[in-house]
């Protein structure tokens, strides 16, 4: 994991590949649906580019008192977001930009989703949106400090902030087996960050389809791809957190990384199938109440770990 | 030179955001240009090559005006807020004293001698700002940080008007508190 | 080449279904054709280009299908299913229309002519605005101004309010803080009891606001909070609801300070679909629960098993063995289960399919499915003691005068669950109830 080992990871190649990532993650979705409704799964492939091209026909709508600015500003942003904070996740050795705070900055830009969902509820003009846009505040003032421990859990056991480093300090023994609470922590908000699975109340049918109500044709599109990339990045970087990055044996690193993001997107989306929408009214004191503990006894137990050593 | 201009676009942005915030007439849109504002005002740190509290303002603002937006627009319910509405109040008093202000600060800029590099930059100059900053006070820091997050919690307390004689009752014994909604551990 | 008709071509339609009271036959053929063509279901008009009403012609009904209608962006294409057989050729027939890619264009072309020549109007009269949401709220006491707004493609008229999913409206009745409704302040955050608050700084009476749409008004919240009140309607035309029901809310944020129950339609049904005996009734009810609690995984394949058992009456062993596995991966959710614990309860005289919490009525609902096809055999047997379409009447008068009390001080996600647990069968109530008042 020395860094310059290799020449970094081109933006290009970075965005081709979260894009794959985004599709296999929509298609993955329509085969459990497929499967669910007993019909050819096999169908279900084409599933995320036939809704594309369905949206690339339709007509974008113009709703009465809407705040267009800010409306377009929150599809826009959500895709945005996903590629900024795709660019610490290291494939392999490389990443496109290995950053010194490589932590703070996916954090930082995957934040940049609450803006996201909250401009695309509010600037809809309505009530759906609304609603879906403070739940998704509020699911985000709920898993958000969990999260945040997760991370710098990871970082704690490493010294660094540099996602190199914390790779690199997973040599011996992976984080996941190290500090299985904060990896947990780290996967229920990964689902909760993309809105996906059991947190999906803010795009959720309850509220005919919520912040994503009324977005149609292209913004819609947009809206969708950036939701399954947000869900592609977030388990891409489950890998250099916890699952010790390009490592492993025979295989070079990148296909280790590949490989093992495709598996912890695949649990995501599964789990995303298998589990009904938390309520949160619910959800929130469990964040505050249990999730928000473990994960400070997580760090605790982790810094002492760290100054024994 | 890419600095500079990465500097001047950002300083302009930021101006130009900051007064955004008084001229647009929708209290979403001045939430957000204040948002863009503080945006433009994080990467002059990074310019800094203080990488880490560059991106920590990104993180904080971005948190920190969403929650401003829960407690701005929670009192209103038309979506999209833009029932149009003046965000300025005492027009001429706040222009005076913005004026001053910004008259104070870019005279400082102009008028220090600043002192000419000596030597090279640190490794890590966010741990030496924060050595110099607060080296021989981190234990007063530290205290400073317990005796806020007391105060937040006691207010949050003192304002809530159910206490736990409302929720289990005057003799506190009812096994699962009286709330109106119920939460998600099963008390 | 044609682009445009190369990619309509290869897209996969996605339709919004409304059901009138009288439809579910239609629907439940609707639903089935939609799912083995693996066509999508859509939450909102906004995303689908299909409009499938299922039923028979309904006058009440048709004024929210029409909003449903210029709520959708286009292409799209719409069908009424009148009853249980032909689904498919009027589906096809539908899809014909949607590739029909000049026709779509013309459409569009129309529908922005008018758009523009209703603009134009608009601004003849002076207030800028004040046309749109004033001029065509169909005017039922006002609760259908704006605030929902929702228009459609290319900036058509605003198709606003009830049908299409519950718009918000927020007419401007004074709020009772005497700040009156016509001076405009600012958005519930001025005068009044906010200190000194941003509600100076608007000149303009009541009368300019965005899009036409009249301003909130106010009224106390459970916590003692002074805020803004929206006036939204569930229903009838909103995806995985109760045919016909629609609940006018006065809502503050998400949570419902008022609320009305009411059947839309269905004055001349005279027979109830669910007088088929079997589980089938059960098991629909149970899907469209989960479809609401966010679960379509398992929404989808109760379909699956509602619509075999249909179609086989003493249901087939490889049928059995699926509702089986399928009722026990719903159980055995704990999420589920730990979601909709305690919410709506209801108790005393109430009649027993409806008794307890969302969750002992799910529960319920899922046990009536096992009974019937749990041993082999029994299912005629357990068919005639489910509840037939009388009792399913009497319980959807009960549900109906108990909703308003059940949901309000809830926020929508228990609101709408409480709904679908409870799901009155309007279909029934008609055809069995025919003085009722409601509606």
């Amino acid at each position: 994991m020395v860094e310059g080992d290799a020449s970094p990871l081109s933006l290009l190649t970075l965005l081709v590949l979260v894009g794959v990532l985004a599709y296999a993650a929509a298609a993955g979705s329509a085969l459990l649906h497929a499967r669910a409704a007993g019909t050819a799964p096999v169908a279900a492939l084409a599933v995320p580019a036939r809704e594309s091209a369905r949206l690339l026909v339709q007509r974008r709508r113009t709703v009465p008192g809407a705040d267009a600015l800010l409306w377009r500003l929150g599809g826009a942003l959500l895709p945005v977001a996903a590629a900024l904070a795709a660019l610490v996740v290291p494939l392999g050795s490389t990443a496109v930009s290995d950053l010194s705070v490589g932590v703070v900055w996916f954090n930082a830009m995957e934040v940049l989703a609450w803006c996201a969902v909250w401009l695309l509820g509010w600037g809809a003009n309505s009530v759906w949106g609304l609603v879906g846009g403070y739940r998704f505040l509020i699911q985000g003032l709920s898993y958000e400090l969990p999260h945040m421990f997760a991370l710098i859990t990871a970082a704690l056991g490493a010294g660094s902030l540099r996602v190199g480093d914390i790779v690199a300090a997973q040599e011996g023994v992976w984080f996941a087996v190290l500090m299985p609470a904060a990896f947990a922590v780290y996967l229920v908000s990964a689902l909760a960050m993309a809105f996906w699975g059991p947190f999906d109340a803010p795009v959720g049918r309850d509220l005919a389809g919520g912040a994503s109500a009324e977005p149609t044709g292209v913004d819609r599109l947009v809206l969708l791809a950036g939701r399954y990339m947000l869900l592609a990045v977030v388990a891409a970087m489950a890998v250099p957190l916890f699952l010790g990055g390009g490592a492993g044996p025979i295989l070079p690193a990148w296909a280790w990384s590949l490989f093992k993001t495709a598996l912890v997107l695949g649990l995501l989306v599964w789990i995303g199938h298998r589990v009904p929408t938390v309520r949160m009214d619910r959800f929130t004191e469990v964040g505050w109440m249990v999730l928000l503990p473990l994960s400070l006894l997580q760090a605790l137990v982790v810094s002492v770990l760290v100054l024994a050593r | 030179m890419a600095e500079t201009v990465v500097f001047v676009v950002c300083a302009l942005g930021a101006v130009a955001s900051g007064v955004a915030v008084f001229v647009v007439d929708s209290m979403a849109r001045a939430t957000f240009a204040l948002l863009a504002s503080f945006l433009f005002a994080a990467v002059p740190l990074l310019l800094l090559g203080l990488s880490y509290l560059g991106v920590l303002v990104v993180l904080m603002m971005v948190m920190e005006m969403m929650v401003m937006v829960v407690f701005m627009i929670m009192y209103m319910m038309n979506p999209a807020g833009l029932m149009p509405m003046s965000m300025v109040h005492n027009k001429a008093g706040a222009l005076t004293v913005a004026a001053v202000t910004f008259a104070v600060l870019a005279a400082g800029v102009l008028l220090v001698p600043w002192p000419a590099r000596e030597g090279s930059p640190p490794g890590d100059p966010t741990l030496q700002l924060a050595e110099a900053i607060m080296g021989p006070h981190m234990l007063v820091m530290m205290l400073v940080g317990m005796v806020l997050f007391a105060t937040m919690v006691a207010s949050v307390v003192l304002s809530t008007p159910r206490g736990r004689y409302d929720r289990y009752g005057d003799d506190l014994r009812r096994p699962r508190p009286d709330d109106p909604i119920r939460g998600g551990v099963g008390r | 080449m044609d682009v445009t008709g190369w990619l309509l071509a290869r897209a996969r339609p996605c339709a919004f279904v409304v059901t009138a009271v009288g439809g579910t036959g239609a629907r439940v053929a609707v639903e089935r054709e939609l799912r083995e063509r693996g066509w999508r279901q859509a939450a909102a008009p906004g995303e689908a280009d299909l409009l499938v009403v299922c039923g028979p012609e309904d006058a009440e009904l048709a004024d929210a299908v029409e909003r449903v209608w210029e709520q959708m962006p286009g292409p799209r294409a719409r069908v009424r299913v009148a009853g249980g057989d032909g689904a498919a050729p009027l589906l096809d027939s539908a899809r014909g229309h949607l590739l029909d890619v000049d026709r779509q264009r013309r459409q569009a072309a129309e529908r922005d002519a008018r758009a523009r020549e209703r603009a134009q109007r608009s601004d003849g009269d002076g207030h800028g605005n004040a046309g749109h949401g004033r001029d065509e709220s169909p005017g039922d006491g006002g609760a259908q101004g704006g605030g929902d707004g929702k228009s459609e493609g290319g900036g058509d008229d605003h198709g606003d309010a009830d049908g299409g999913h519950g718009q918000g409206d927020g007419h401007g009745n004074g709020g009772g803080d005497g700040a009156g409704q016509d001076d405009g302040h600012g958005h519930g955050s001025g005068d009044g009891d906010s200190d000194d608050g941003h509600g100076h700084g608007h000149d303009h009476g009541g009368m300019s606001m965005p899009g036409g749409i009249p301003m909130a008004d106010r009224g106390p919240d459970r916590d003692g909070l002074r805020l803004d009140r929206l006036h939204v309607h569930l229903g009838p035309a909103l995806a995985d609801w109760p045919a016909g029901l629609r609940l006018r809310l006065t809502l503050q944020g998400d949570v419902v300070q008022e609320a009305e129950a009411e059947i839309v339609g269905g004055t001349a049904v005279a027979s109830a679909f669910w007088d088929v005996p079997g589980p089938a009734a059960d098991l629909d009810s149970a899907q469209r629960f989960l479809a609401v609690a966010g679960w379509s995984a398992a929404a989808e394949a109760g379909r699956r098993w509602r619509d075999a058992l249909l179609a086989e009456p003493g249901p087939g062993e490889p049928t059995r063995r699926g509702v089986l596995r399928w009722l026990r991966r719903v159980r055995r959710s704990r999420v589920l289960r730990w979601s909709t614990d305690g919410l709506g309860r209801i108790g005393g005289s109430a009649p027993d399919p409806l008794r307890g919490d969302v969750t002992d009525r799910w529960a319920r609902l899922l046990d009536g499915v096992e009974a019937a096809v749990g041993a082999p055999g029994v299912s005629d047997a357990a068919g005639r003691d489910r509840p037939a379409s009388d009792s399913r009447a009497q319980a959807a008068e009960a549900a109906l005068d108990l909703l308003p009390s059940l949901v309000t001080g809830r926020e929508l996600a228990a609101v709408r669950l409480t709904v679908a647990s409870l799901d009155p069968d309007a279909e029934a109530l008609r055809a069995h109830v025919p003085g009722r008042s409601h509606g």
